[in-house]
């Protein structure tokens, strides 16, 4: 009846940004995260990997609401080192690891298959 | 996360239907018939993202169905009815007729019931999709992980402080595409995810800056 | 009856082609009301005849006049004899259903009359058309194969029962009555009132004659140790002493009537001096004689008796009373003076508290009123109307004789014309049927004079049978403050569901009859069982066997028939019950036999009472020792010793064994599952809820009118089911879906009965659904004038015109079918056929529709088929938040959030499931039913099998949750039916384990989009912003924003789930829409009205106690009923301020300013907002003489 498109899980709105940044202003070395259209998926992995940096103090994410697609970041870190900096090493270590992954995938996939035959 | 693509049809256009079915339930059945997509999902656009304005071949499939009743024995309208303008995207069900071995015969999927005298004609068209817009675009039928320590798999001795550093993926395939194109696909898109952030985030570090 | 369910029906070659026969235990259910006709037909008609009196009164010339109804013939439905080439005479019910008429047969009388005892020759009258029961002997479809039916455009299965009136199917309720021809003790507080020296202690008896109509007595024990008798004429209450009534059935002296009062009761001094003194008493009346008593009755009677001719003498008008009035089941008199005998006797024995009291809330002491027995009596008391009304109509007649009122003489030719002026009772029977009143003036005895007919609901096939399973206590009792008519008393056992009765007002009133209940139909001749209680050794009244004090008395329906010796009792008793069972010398195999023995306590009154009467309760049971299957009524079956199974029995003690573990249980009590592990009220709101289900009512939706119907799209067999599930053939008519259950606190959701639907199962098709709802068009109620049968407007579209060019409409002016409509596109256009103007019409609901089919409809004759039409529009009602669901175990909650699929958890196997549910759901309801159905559908889901859940199946010895745990763990699962969750956002492993399993969830017919309130403005229009309270779900496509008044806010409350945010936004002005009441200018109330919503004190108080003024005053002040109105600071008075007189030369209105009609001034007059309820409430006062005034001060500048 009024439900909203499905699409609004995954769509920007128009002149919506994909991620905002808002330094906490009570603590040093902290900012919030806000990444819009995102979920679980990549928060949490995002996440875990930042708290495997030894320079992140804290690190945590939430989905405000099921039915706001947007998840909040907030990420603090050591004085010599920035939340971005962490946010961003985060994100490039996933991809690598990702494509890591990928590729041993791909190449037990290969061995199965020529081990069949 | 089940984040692959696969193409569904999703916009379906009733010419005639005189089942006991109305038309919007044909066309949720049709839409739940999961497609072949092994090969071309990649290639293929979204059709929101395609230039042209309503479908094209680079953004979609069309299918057509055209059955009518002519006999006094129920006619069963299923997936093997529904024709597809591209040959490498048809139902699932259809596909082991032209390729045969690598899947197992499998029951073509029921649409309707005709009796003498109805007919049902439609026009569809397939397009690409992701589960996370409708269910129908899933295809995965079953996943699951599984953390080790786990009592099917216990070589090891069991230690109940440790944390998990092992886990079986089991994927399961609605018969759309192989599981190991999925869990490529799901990577891929894991990936591609990530680099999308990965530049949106250096922008508004950079926009940040220069405030 | 014992195979296990299976699912036969979805491999079976013949599922879905119509079988040979119907399912004669569905065409059970409905018996008792198609059987109840058919007795009217066959033999209501002709005693209607027989005890109809004859309308007898003299003409101005003296000419004694006797009109009589000799025949009474009810027809078949037919069509019209004007009829334009009709395809079959026959009317079937899907024509009435589908044009929305009365399917009725036609009601023909033959009247005679005779002059001065010369019979004249009968003239017959067709009277009309009466409304004919479907599926009974004078339905078309009487005896049709099921293969047949379909092809009338009705069900496989249909089953009848009911009328079709106006094209809405009706049943007449069964109502429980007293039972009849049996004398009852019973205490009364009321009847103390009721004259000096009563008491509360009476012998109450309800007499039926064969046809059905009902005349009570009460005898009443006076403390004086005397007794009078209560007897009722027209309504009208009459007492006698008991003595003197006696007197007048029997020529005998006062020594036999002494003498048969005290047989038996020869040791009782007190009573013998009572019954000396209330002879004596008879004698000062100076009433000696049997002649005496009648000529005393007649001269006191003859005025308020109508139709007793004025040529009667006393005597015979006192008859006539004797005959009316009292003991009217009986003929003779002497049977009547026997059974006032006998109640005398029983009445001081009870005043004495030598015998107990007998309870008519007991169905021991219950009859149920059947419909056909209903619509007998209802036809009886309008032909007697009809001959009244004749009656005045040929006096009439007489009096206006041109040759002068001496002259008329009724001839044939006569009669015939003022037949014609005779009333149409037809239209009042049909009026009955249709609303279910019947007029005052003869209540048929009946308690209550409404609701006797209730609409046939096809909600769902739970639902529409219920109906015919109903069996009311009455209306009355509705009202009555003590509880003990509501209470399920052990007598009720295997005659009345005691779970399915509705919670509320109607609790324990509105009773259902258990699945094997029927109702005896016909009237028995009870000559077969007198010849054979004779036979056995009964002796006759006036031959006792032995002394009467140690003998039984025998009475068959009300009538004494003899003694029986104390030890001769039990034989008889027994030899009767073997001759009922084997149906020996025609004894009816539904007689009641029942031997009350004498005991040392005060119990019931001794005797052998036997009963053959209609409208008795009966149900099969076993008789152990002749194996075979006995009918028991109410009354027996607190005597008898019955088990439930072998088990039970106990040696040399039980007679009778239960047929099923199940048999007290009702149709709809029978399809919960393992309700034997249910705390009780929770199966009593699964046959409330499942009456509420949307699920597939019926087959035949495009050949019916249903002003509203739901309809479940992918309906599922339930995995797990009763036995009865099948023998009920609940597979044509499924009412549910099984569902993945996951019992977790997951998200917090799923508080408080919330349920949490997984979106993906929604999107693949759980719980879709659709409403039909039909819109009747005709166009004969749009033309302002003129007769409703003719019309000059005509359905149609010109083809020049813009909705038929655009595709819209077609050239009938109808939308096509499968058209989408929605809130103002065009929906259908007519045409005057007099100016050729074209009118078209605009689809006006906001919700939108599709046109599912459209039914032309025409008139009786087959003509005019232009202006009547039925659309019959389809709703998409696929679930929402905020939608219901239950389970079969009375455990309801309502969709808070449908999940995405990546955010359900997820077991090891990957499986998400359908539905949370939430465990606190558990401990306080106790429905251990819904766990154990929930084990045994996960392991009919994994095994393929189908699951009995027929109750009391397990015992202690043999666990429901051993059995299925043991299959669970066959299938790989945990005994429990609990599995490892792991949480759908990082995928962890939840520590606890949770249960989850397969429970076939209802969907039920109570929808968000049916309980909004509020108005919908387009977008864009209205910058405001809903959110749900809870849910926070944005409602968008339709911004509907509050407009809030003083008693009713205006703003979209969807069930307890949506708040306001943004109530007053800059743009959007302070404003009431909407709809006003007209004196208040308050919003009025009603969804439909699109009314407010009412703000009351507490909300008020909420808001003062928030600090909230501003808040407040926008609420109940600027969105209700604020006006700007003028005061006169001068007098402070605010009602009398008017407008300046118009003066005749300045015809401007605009200028016209207020004068205070007081002051005569217009210097002192502003401008103040006030509620407009404020300004009403001084002008009540002022019409009270009480002044207002106002203490107006000017406070700055606005």
């Amino acid at each position: 009846m009024n439900a909203p498109p499905t699409f609004e899980s995954f769509l920007l709105f128009e002149g919506e940004k994909k991620i905002q940044i808002e330094k906490d202003t009570k603590v040093p070395n902290a900012a919030i995260f806000t990444i819009n259209k995102e979920d679980h998926t990549l928060g949490n992995m995002i996440c875990t990997q930042l708290r495997k940096d030894p320079q992140v103090l804290f690190t945590g994410y939430k989905n405000p609401h099921p039915l706001e697609h947007k998840i909040v970041l907030r990420i603090q870190t050591t004085a010599d080192y920035s939340p971005q900096e962490a946010l961003t090493n985060a994100i490039t270590d996933l991809i690598s690891e990702i494509s890591l992954m990928e590729e041993r995938f791909r190449e037990a996939v290969r061995e199965k298959q020529e081990g069949d035959i | 996360m089940p984040y692959a693509n696969q193409p569904t049809v999703q916009i379906s256009q009733i010419e005639a239907n005189s089942t006991v079915l109305f038309d919007e339930f044909i066309s949720h059945r049709i839409g739940l018939i999961p497609l072949t997509s092994d090969d071309v999902v990649d290639r293929m656009q979204y059709s929101r993202d395609c230039t042209c304005e309503d479908f094209c071949p680079d953004c979609s499939v069309e299918f057509t169905m055209d059955v009518k009743c002519q006999d006094d024995v129920t006619r069963h309208v299923t997936s093997a009815d529904l024709i597809s303008s591209n040959p490498k995207i048809v139902p699932v069900t259809s596909r082991n007729k032209e390729e045969g071995s690598e899947y197992d015969d499998t029951d073509d999927i029921l649409i309707v019931k005709l009796r003498k005298g109805q007919e049902v004609k439609v026009k569809a068209f397939a397009r690409k999709g992701f589960a996370k817009e409708h269910a129908n675009t899933t295809q995965i039928t079953l996943y699951a992980t599984q953390h080790t320590p786990n009592l099917r798999n216990d070589q090891a001795p069991f230690d109940p402080t440790g944390f998990p550093n092992k886990y079986f993926y089991n994927v399961e395939s609605c018969g759309s595409m192989k599981p190991e194109n999925i869990v490529f696909s799901a990577l891929a898109r894991l990936k591609e995810k990530l680099s999308n952030l990965q530049t949106q985030l250096s922008h508004e570090i950079q926009s940040d800056a220069e405030e | 009856m014992e195979s296990k369910p299976n699912y036969k029906n979805l491999t079976s070659e013949s599922y879905g082609k119509p079988a040979e026969k119907q399912n004669p235990v569905l065409q059970n259910l409905v018996k008792p009301h198609v059987e109840s006709f058919n007795c009217f037909l066959h033999e209501g008609l002709t005693k209607i005849v027989e005890n109809l009196d004859p309308v007898e009164f003299s003409l101005p010339n003296k000419d004694k006049i006797s009109l009589k109804i000799e025949n009474v013939i009810i027809a078949s439905p037919h069509v019209s004899e004007k009829a334009v080439c009709p395809r079959t005479v026959k009317v079937y019910p899907v024509e009435c259903r589908g044009r929305g008429v009365t399917y009725k047969g036609s009601l023909q009388v033959q009247i005679g009359y005779s002059v001065n005892g010369h019979v004249g020759p009968s003239l017959t009258k067709n009277l009309g058309q009466v409304p004919i029961m479907v599926k009974s002997a004078m339905c078309n479809l009487a005896g049709l194969s099921p293969k047949e039916l379909i092809k009338r455009g009705e069900e496989e299965e249909e089953m009848g029962g009911y009328f079709i009136v106006n094209g809405i199917e009706k049943v007449i309720r069964m109502l429980v009555l007293q039972r009849r021809n049996f004398p009852m003790c019973t205490v009364r507080p009321t009847w103390k009132s009721r004259g000096a020296l009563f008491t509360e202690y009476g012998v109450m008896m309800r007499c039926v004659a064969n046809d059905h109509s009902a005349t009570n007595l009460v005898l009443h024990y006076l403390s004086n140790g005397s007794s009078q008798l209560c007897f009722y004429n027209k309504n009208q209450v009459y007492f006698a002493p008991i003595v003197i009534i006696l007197k007048g059935l029997v020529s005998m002296p006062d020594k036999y009537i002494y003498d048969e009062l005290v047989k038996g009761k020869e040791d009782d001094s007190f009573y013998k001096g009572c019954i000396v003194a209330m002879l004596r008493e008879a004698l000062n009346e100076k009433l000696y004689t049997q002649r005496d008593v009648l000529e005393y009755m007649g001269s006191r009677f003859r005025v308020i008796t109508h139709g007793v001719a004025d040529w009667k003498t006393d005597v015979e008008v006192g008859q006539h009373i004797y005959r009316r009035c009292i003991c009217s089941h009986l003929t003779k008199d002497i049977d009547k003076f026997n059974l006032l005998v006998h109640m005398t006797r029983k009445l001081f024995d009870f005043a004495k508290g030598r015998c107990a009291v007998e309870s008519v809330d007991s169905p021991m002491f219950q009859e149920v009123l059947l419909g056909g027995h209903l619509y007998q009596m209802l036809v009886k008391a309008k032909l007697e109307q009809y001959l009244n009304v004749l009656r005045t109509v040929i006096d009439r007649h007489a009096k206006s004789n041109k040759d002068g009122a001496e002259y008329y003489k009724l001839t044939p030719d006569s009669l015939m014309r003022a037949l014609r002026f005779g009333p149409d009772i037809c239209k009042s029977i049909e009026f009955t049927m249709s609303t279910g009143n019947i007029d005052s003036q003869h209540a048929l005895s009946l308690l209550q004079m409404s609701g006797l007919t209730v609409v046939a609901d096809k909600l769902n096939f739970m639902r529409f049978v219920s109906h015919f399973r109903c069996i009311h206590r009455g209306a009355f009792f509705g009202q009555m403050r003590t509880t003990g008519v509501r209470k399920l008393l052990p007598e009720a056992w295997g005659f009345l569901c005691p779970v399915h009765t509705p919670d509320g007002s109607p609790c324990g009133l509105m009773n259902h009859a258990s699945a094997l209940c029927q109702i005896q139909v016909f009237t028995m001749s009870p000559q077969p069982v007198l010849k054979a209680l004779y036979s056995l050794g009964v002796c006759p009244l006036s031959d006792p066997p032995g002394p009467v004090r140690e003998c039984y008395t025998v009475m068959v329906d009300g009538k004494m028939v003899g003694y029986v010796a104390d030890d001769q009792a039990e034989t008889v008793t027994q030899k009767m019950r073997y001759m009922k069972v084997k149906n020996l010398s025609k004894v009816p195999s539904t007689m009641e036999v029942c031997l009350v023995k004498r005991t040392p306590y005060a119990s019931q009154y001794p005797g052998l009472y036997l009963f053959t009467t209609p409208a008795r309760m009966v149900r099969p049971v076993i008789n152990l020792a002749l194996e075979q299957v006995e009918m028991i009524g109410t009354f027996e079956q607190v005597y008898m010793d019955i088990c439930i199974n072998q088990n039970e029995a106990y040696e040399g003690v039980t007679t009778h064994q239960e047929l099923d573990d199940v048999s007290m249980l009702s149709f709809a009590g029978n399809l919960t599952p393992f309700s034997d592990f249910n705390q009780s009220p929770r199966n009593m709101y699964q046959c409330q809820m499942g009456k509420q289900t949307m699920g597939v009512p019926t087959h035949t939706l495009q050949y019916r009118n249903d002003n509203k119907v739901y309809k479940l799209q992918t309906p599922q067999t339930p995995m797990v089911r009763p036995r009865k599930y099948d023998e009920y053939d609940m597979d044509n008519y499924p009412l549910g879906t099984n569902a993945v259950v996951a019992v977790i606190s997951y998200t917090g959701y799923d508080m408080e009965d919330a349920m949490v639907i997984n979106k993906a199962s929604f999107e693949r098709g759980f719980g879709h659904a659709s409403v039909y709802k039909t819109e009747m068009i005709n166009l004969c109620k749009k033309q302002t004038a003129g007769r409703f049968d003719k019309t000059i407007l005509t359905f149609g579209c010109k083809p020049d015109t813009k909705p038929f060019l655009e595709g819209e409409l077609d050239s009938d002016g109808l939308p096509h079918i499968g058209a989408y409509l929605t809130e103002g596109c065009t929906y259908y256009s007519y045409i005057n056929t007099h100016n050729g103007e074209q009118k078209v019409v605009k689809y006006k609901n906001n919700e939108p529709a599709w046109v599912e089919h459209i039914k032309v409809l025409g008139n009786d004759t087959g003509e005019n088929m232009r202006y009547k039409v039925a659309i019959m529009l389809r709703f998409n009602r696929n679930p929402i938040i905020g939608d219901k669901f239950a389970s079969r175990h009375g455990q309801k909650g309502v969709c808070s959030m449908m999940y995405p699929v990546e955010n359900m958890p997820f077991t090891e196997s990957g499986m998400t499931p359908d539905i949370i549910f939430n465990p606190h759901g558990y401990p306080s309801r106790m429905t251990i039913g819904m766990m154990i159905e929930s084990m045994a559908g996960k392991s009919a889901a994994t095994f393929a099998h189908c699951y009995d859940a027929t109750p009391f199946q397990f015992s202690e010895d043999d666990p429901a949750i051993d059995h299925f745990g043991e299959l669970l763990v066959k299938a790989g699962y945990n005994y429990y039916g609990t599995e490892r969750f792991y949480s759908g956002v990082d995928g962890r492993e939840m520590e606890a384990n949770v249960f989850m399993g397969v429970v076939y969830y209802q969907r039920l017919r109570h929808m968000v989009s049916d309980k909004f309130q509020g108005e919908a403005f387009g977008v864009g229009q209205v910058p405001g912003m809903l959110l749900r309270g809870w849910v926070g779900m944005v409602l968008r496509g339709n911004n509907s924003t509050g407009v809030v008044h003083y008693h009713r806010v205006r703003h979209l409350v969807s069930d307890k789930f949506q708040r306001l945010r943004n109530m007053v936004s800059d743009k959007f002005k302070v404003r009431t829409t909407g709809p006003v009441d007209p004196v208040t200018q308050q919003p009025v109330k009603g969804r439909k009205k699109h009314g407010g919503v009412r703000f009351g004190e507490m909300e008020r108080d909420a808001l003062i106690s928030h600090g909230t003024p501003f808040l407040l005053q926008d609420r109940l002040f600027n969105n209700s009923d604020k006006t700007l109105a003028p005061v006169c600071t001068k007098c402070g008075n605010l009602i009398s301020v008017s407008t300046e007189k118009l003066s005749t030369l300045d015809k401007k209105e605009r200028n016209r300013s207020h004068v205070c009609s007081l002051c005569k001034s217009t210097d002192h007059i502003q401008m103040i907002s006030v509620p407009h309820v404020f300004k009403y409430l001084l002008i009540e006062l002022a019409a009270m003489n009480i002044r207002v005034d106002l203490n107006v001060k000017e406070m700055g500048c606005d």
